[in-house]
């Protein structure tokens, strides 16, 4: 709900009932997995229709994560987004989704964003299904690297690899930080 | 790597308006808890990919309206007219159409069926695969006599048979005049009175061949189905809409077997259009919906 994103630490409470849970976890995450949706499919219905089966998933499998200790319920929970996501962009109904419609499609921002921001966020909405995958973790939901590859299923250099590339495509020019990886894939080596 | 901040700006501020309502939670959360029933719904997608499914069919069904050769010639002769002489539909209205063919060529002849031929004279339109032509008889008058003159023009251009149409009093007085002083030839699209001697009274002449009323049968178009057919043809033919359309009324819809087999529907619709009377009509292949022929009369000679 309006308000941002909500912590997920109440919503694990053990013993807790399932529905509950859902409840917690659908108002931590609702709001990012139907913005996730909606930049991934750029269509608002679709997105709506994208976050009810994410968490219809999420509810038939809840059981199952509740025995792995691997991933933090958000990541979980955007891969499940992710996947879906996937699964509707194979049909042939979004193959022709016209990117100018986005504009028309998109409720009115609370924080109106300038020309120039509008502009860079129609840009990654143009990007590559990969790229903008990355960039929907890494920025939007302030994934680590390493939750980031782990929600896509990828290495952490492929997730620094398309970041790079979304970069380019952007033409944005990534910083530097001590928390990452050197860009470089072998740290040890001088860069040339 | 940093949060590239621009990016991460714009993400935030573009998508802070897309938020999930209390009432949509409280929705998901009953769909989704209620598992089957969920599943049983129609998504909004589903449903809006079905409404467009079915928009675009009827779209399509307008857009594949298709036309016989002669109905195309046709067609074609009265947008060669329009383009050159600037006649309306409502003027061509006044007019009766013959066509003859001659290996690629029709000629098409538009001939009067409402003012005295010594004024409107008659339009030829000869169509072949390369070109058009259009003629009038009237070609050689000096256009600046009729271009601008009145009723008293002796030459009936546009201008004078828009007038007459609007102005009929007046426009009789002068014809009824000159029909007295030379009549003219019957319309020669009348077929010829022994062709329907000995017929029964279900039988009639259609375009040089004799049929018989009928009833659509199974591989027949349904009379609503024929009915939007011919809607369609006469808003592409003659420039009306669907609303005049809709506040026009059927004249006529008749159901007819061919002797050779097949069938024919055929409608005749009365559209008030700009003050006048515009009668419609458009016949069609009975099963497959294809144009054989479509004409409007106006101008009171139906």
């Amino acid at each position: 709900m309006k308000g941002g994103e909500q912590t997920v630490k109440d919503a694990l409470v053990p013993g807790e009932d399932k529905e509950r849970r859902l409840e917690a976890w659908l108002l931590a995450y609702g709001d990012a997995v139907l913005r996730t949706c909606f930049v991934y499919l750029a269509d608002r219905a679709l997105a709506e229709d994208a976050l009810q089966d994410t968490f219809l998933k999420v509810w038939r499998h809840m059981d199952s994560f509740q025995g792995q200790n691997a991933s933090s319920p958000k990541t979980w929970i955007m891969r499940i987004a992710i996947n879906t996501c996937k699964d509707y962009r194979r049909s042939a109904w979004l193959r022709h989704v016209d990117m100018s419609q986005i504009i028309e499609e998109m409720p009115q921002a609370v924080r109106a964003p300038d020309e120039d921001s509008h502009a860079l966020f129609l840009d990654v909405m143009r990007l590559p299904a990969k790229l903008k995958q990355v960039i929907l973790l890494y920025y939007f939901h302030h994934m680590t690297l390493a939750e980031t590859a782990q929600a896509l299923h990828i290495s952490r250099q492929a997730v620094q690899y398309r970041l790079k590339k979304a970069y380019k495509l952007l033409g944005q020019l990534p910083e530097r930080s001590e928390e990452d990886e050197p860009e470089h894939p072998h740290p040890g080596l001088p860069e040339r | 790597m940093n949060r590239n901040t621009p990016i991460q700006d714009c993400l935030n501020d573009n998508l802070s308006g897309l938020y999930i309502t209390r009432q949509q939670h409280r929705q998901l959360m009953d769909n989704i808890t209620g598992g089957t029933k969920m599943k049983k719904k129609l998504t909004t997608s589903l449903a809006l990919a079905i409404i467009l499914t079915l928009l675009t069919m009827t779209a399509l069904a307008a857009l594949v309206l298709t036309r016989s050769p002669q109905a195309d010639i046709h067609n074609r002769a009265r947008a060669a007219l329009s383009e050159k002489y600037g006649l309306t539909p409502d003027s061509l209205g006044t007019f009766n159409l013959h066509d003859s063919q001659e290996g690629d060529s029709w000629t098409v002849l538009f001939t009067s069926a409402s003012f005295h031929p010594s004024l409107v004279g008659e339009y030829r339109v000869t169509l072949d695969k390369d070109q058009v032509i259009a003629t009038w008889s009237h070609d050689a008058a000096d256009k600046a006599v009729w271009e601008k003159a009145g009723l008293d023009s002796p030459v009936w251009g546009q201008p004078q048979i828009a007038q007459a149409l609007r102005s009929p009093d007046e426009a009789d007085r002068i014809n009824m005049a000159l029909y007295r002083e030379s009549p003219v030839p019957a319309n020669p699209n009348m077929p010829d009175p022994e062709v329907l001697k000995g017929r029964g009274e279900d039988e009639s002449y259609w375009n040089g061949e004799i049929v018989k009323a009928g009833t659509p049968g199974q591989d027949d178009l349904s009379r609503e189905q024929a009915l939007q057919i011919a809607h369609q043809a006469i808003m592409e033919d003659f420039g009306l809409s669907q609303a005049e359309l809709d506040a026009g009324q059927i004249i006529s819809e008749r159901f007819y077997l061919r002797e050779g087999g097949g069938s024919l529907w055929g409608f005749s619709i009365a559209v008030e259009k700009d003050g006048l009377l515009w009668d419609c009509g458009v016949t069609m292949d009975g099963q497959t919906g294809e144009i054989l022929l479509s004409n409007i009369i106006t101008g009171g000679n139906g």
